[in-house]
């Protein structure tokens, strides 16, 4: 018997304005992929090869492209595939505290390098209140104050970790929560790099499986509400969206790096996964303008992407210089240290997008932070 | 009265003299005459007041529906129009929007093209850059000639110092002799390694034929041991058969045996039957005879009794005449009286004697009839006694020779049954041995065949062999021919000593004096 994976995956026809349920096989042997009309009951794709799609991209909660059909997996079709995948997936936050967030894109490489996804991101401020619900199991502690003073200072970064054994691969990462103590026993953790004391020490994990889920749903909330706000402020800021392939290939730590490092300020994060009708309508503007309009618009939705508020002065021509021309192959040419040329591989895939009109960036940020965030 | 005058009379009234009456007025009518008519008229009346009523409503729900419906065109239209607006705004827009974007871009390729162009080299620095390869190359000619040419000035030399080449030759001849040393060494490595593979192979052979043959006279002496077992097999089924067979006339032979008895003892049970019928009918006439016999005897018995009486009475009456003789007279009288008394008396006493005669008799007959009865009655008993004890003997008798019966038949079926078995399984027997054979002989042939195919694959590898060898014999003798005649014709070319010079020396030939350090 060959080695096959089912998942359930949904579509939304635009067509039909309807939810699809397909059952979606994969056959690792020769990266295969074959649909199954749920409702029908009947074969809608007959096994094909298709290349694009990787055994590493298919868990439940990801959304992968199969013949530029937005694929939402939701949930695993048998038991042999969750037991083979799902067992051993597990997910964990990570919370980058105040102290280093210009320096997240470090602790952004740190766990792409220890082979954990980024599934889900957001730079937030906590409130008071919102730490002291956060941080409710430290209460009768003697640093609870401080922690919570320290944690409602400034914009936190939450992120879902996903990947083999997350919850100790992370907590590994960070290493012993005084910095002094991380500085002796382990040198290569983030606290010991990175960190001052006990309080001010990166970041934040969780300690148990149980302990992630309910910290999850407190930044991420899977049914209603929205959880803590982001951190956009809407003027005198310019979009930049890193766009899906240089996410799923680890580039997104190097362009927050090097975009920290040019001196930009980012003043918001999150991750999103986009839809193909959001897509097409936060790229009104370039439809009929450039050739390679449909091709943006379906790497855009092909997988999750970070979005940036970018805060500085002369905001918009600044950053568009850094990020260079569009065509990567051009920008080596003439501006070989921009982000295009850097990490683009061509004129779709060019690493990030940033925006283009001086008028559009608050625009183009509120779009993201407002209406698909609101 | 008064009551009843007030009330028969209606309106009139009595008044106190006779013949005065008073009419009481009536009363004017309740209703005016026309009041059906006016009734009418005031229902007309409402129904009119009512219509007016319901058409001045209708009228209203029209005005105001027709408003509503108008307001609401009003505010669709106003909506409509504004959305129009809007989105052709928010088109014109973002067509400005792309306006001035396409525009951005325009520029910004227009200036990175031209950047582009910028960055591409004028003529004068592509001369010089040309000019910089080209000595680059020079240089670079220049050198590998060098030392080229130290190359070949070191083998002139080797070649022209005697000593080093004495050394060398004596170097390499050392050389050559322990390569062939080795090489001859390696030969006769190879040949033992051959002749040992050759005899690792006559070994396996001749195991293998070994194994062969073992594997053949195994197989025949199993096949001879399977056919005894066959055989034994057989003769015991024979044997078997036999005995059955044997069994059976055995069976039947009882079988008849039986029926025999029991058609005796049934035969016997009918004589003794009609036997009993005879004895009985027998008894019977005795008992009848008996009784006749005794009748008569007693009958004779009282009729001589009764003379011989008569007789004796007689004899003393003439007696006494004769005596008394005298007496006679007198006495005749009284004595015919006696006479007659007497008679009387006697005929008396007879008819007593009879009766009681008849009595004693009838005494007897009964007496004897009970007597007769009794025994006949104990005769019957014993007899229906001895009856169900033969029936029962005879049943007992007849129910075991039925059982015996039955277990004959029932062996018998047994028997026929295993009979039937033994044919059964013989017959499947026979089938499986068959098929066995069949299948030994299909693999026999196939081996055959096999065997057969290896041997022609041989002669066909053998016969191939044999066309390579010729064809490389010919090829050999042509080429030793060519070889031949290549020799002969360099031999036969005409020798000359101004031979063209090696390509270097050439180059180098009139300029080389001066050598370059």
């Amino acid at each position: 018997m060959e080695v096959r994976f089912a998942f359930l995956a949904e579509w939304y026809d635009p067509t039909a304005a309807l939810l699809r349920r397909y059952q979606l096989f994969y056959y690792p042997k020769d990266s295969s992929v074959e649909m199954f009309d749920v409702k029908n009951q009947r074969i809608f794709l007959r096994r094909t090869k298709y290349d694009d799609i990787h055994q590493e991209d298919l868990f439940v909660g990801n959304r992968v492209n199969v013949f530029s059909r937005q694929l939402n997996l939701i949930e695993y079709g048998d038991q042999y595939t969750a037991n083979k995948l799902g067992s051993k997936k597990e997910r964990t936050l990570a919370l980058i505290k105040p102290d280093v967030v210009t320096k997240i894109g470090d602790a952004l490489e740190l766990i792409y390098s220890s082979n954990l996804i980024v599934t889900k991101a957001k730079m937030t401020k906590l409130t008071w209140s919102q730490a002291t619900d956060f941080y409710v199991e430290h209460q009768s502690k003697p640093f609870f104050n401080n922690l919570v003073q320290f944690l409602s200072s400034g914009p936190v970064v939450a992120m879902e970790l996903m990947g083999d054994e997350a919850v100790s691969i992370w907590r590994r990462l960070l290493g012993p929560a005084d910095s002094a103590v991380a500085r002796r026993e382990a040198p290569q953790s983030v606290r010991a790099q990175f960190g001052t004391d006990g309080i001010k020490n990166v970041g934040h994990g969780s300690d148990s499986l149980a302990a992630a889920a309910r910290e999850l749903e407190f930044f991420f909330p899977s049914t209603i509400g929205h959880g803590p706000s982001n951190t956009a402020i809407y003027t005198d800021c310019t979009c930049c969206i890193i766009k899906p392939h240089a996410v799923s290939e680890g580039l997104a730590g190097k362009i927050l790096n090097a975009i920290s490092a040019a001196g930009f300020e980012i003043s918001a994060l999150q991750m999103f996964n986009v839809d193909r009708a959001n897509a097409e309508e936060f790229y009104e503007v370039y439809k009929g303008v450039v050739a390679e309009y449909p091709s943006m618009v379906t790497e855009l939705c092909s997988g999750p992407c970070m979005v940036l508020e970018i805060h500085s002065t002369d905001t918009q021509q600044t950053f568009r210089e850094f990020c260079g021309p569009a065509d990567p192959e051009i920008a080596r040419h003439l501006r070989p240290t921009t982000l295009r040329a850097l990490y683009g591989k061509d004129k779709v895939k060019n690493a990030v997008h940033c925006t283009d009109l001086p008028e559009d960036g608050v625009l183009e940020v509120q779009y993201f932070f407002k209406i698909l965030d609101g | 009265m008064l009551l009843s005058q007030k009330r028969t009379r209606g309106r009139e009234f009595t008044g106190p003299t006779p013949h005065s009456a008073a009419v009481r007025a009536k009363f004017p009518p309740s209703r005016p005459v026309d009041h059906l008519i006016l009734e009418r008229q005031k229902q007309d009346a409402v129904r009119d007041e009512v219509l007016e009523f319901t058409r001045y409503q209708q009228t209203c729900d029209i005005k105001n529906s027709w408003l509503k419906s108008s307001d609401r065109h009003f505010l669709r239209g106003a909506i409509e129009r504004e959305v129009r607006a809007a989105v052709k705004q928010n088109e014109s827009d973002i067509d400005e929007r792309r306006h001035r974007l396409a525009e951005l871009l325009e520029a910004e390729e227009q200036q990175l093209l031209r950047e582009l162009e910028e960055k591409k080299e004028t003529t004068v620095e592509r001369q010089a850059k040309m000019r910089e390869r080209a000595r680059l190359l020079m240089e670079r000619r220049e050198s590998e000639r060098q030392q080229l040419v130290s190359h070949k000035l070191e083998q002139l030399f080797i070649e022209r110092c005697e000593e080093l080449r004495t050394v060398q030759n004596r170097r390499r001849e050392q050389q050559v002799c322990a390569e062939r040393a080795s090489q001859v060494r390696s030969r006769q490595e190879r040949l033992q390694q051959q002749r040992e593979e050759e005899r690792l192979f006559d070994q396996l052979w001749e195991a293998d034929r070994r194994a062969k043959d073992e594997r053949e006279r195994r197989r025949a002496q199993t096949q001879q041991q399977r056919n005894q077992e066959q055989l034994n097999v057989l003769k015991t089924q024979v044997e078997e058969a036999e005995r059955q067979r044997h069994r059976d006339k055995e069976l039947k032979e009882e079988e008849a045996r039986l029926m025999l008895q029991q058609q005796e003892t049934q035969l016997l049970q009918e004589q003794r039957e009609q036997q009993q019928r005879q004895q009985a009918q027998h008894t019977r006439r005795q008992q009848l005879d008996q009784g006749l016999r005794l009748k008569m005897r007693r009958l004779a018995r009282e009729q001589q009794d009764e003379l011989q009486l008569d007789m004796s009475i007689l004899q003393q009456l003439l007696q006494q005449e004769t005596d008394q003789k005298q007496e006679a007279a007198q006495r005749k009288a009284e004595l015919r009286e006696e006479q007659r008394r007497y008679r009387q008396y006697l005929y008396e006493e007879l008819q007593r004697q009879r009766r009681e005669e008849q009595e004693t008799e009838q005494l007897i007959e009964d007496k004897l009839r009970e007597t007769w009865a009794r025994r006949e009655e104990q005769n019957r008993l014993q007899r229906e006694a001895r009856n169900r004890l033969m029936d029962q003997v005879l049943e007992a008798r007849r129910l075991q020779i039925q059982q015996k019966l039955v277990l004959n038949q029932q062996k018998q079926a047994e028997l026929q049954r295993e009979g039937e078995e033994l044919q059964r399984a013989m017959e499947e027997m026979k089938l499986k041995d068959e098929e066995e054979k069949r299948r030994q002989r299909q693999t026999s042939e196939a081996y055959l065949a096999d065997l057969r195919a290896q041997v022609r694959q041989q002669q066909q590898l053998r016969c191939e062999e044999r066309a390579e060898a010729q064809r490389e014999q010919q090829q050999g003798r042509i080429l030793q021919q060519l070889y031949d005649h290549k020799m002969d014709q360099i031999l036969s070319r005409p020798t000359s000593h101004t031979t063209a010079p090696h390509p270097f020396r050439r180059a180098e030939g009139p300029s080389s004096a001066p050598r370059p350090t």
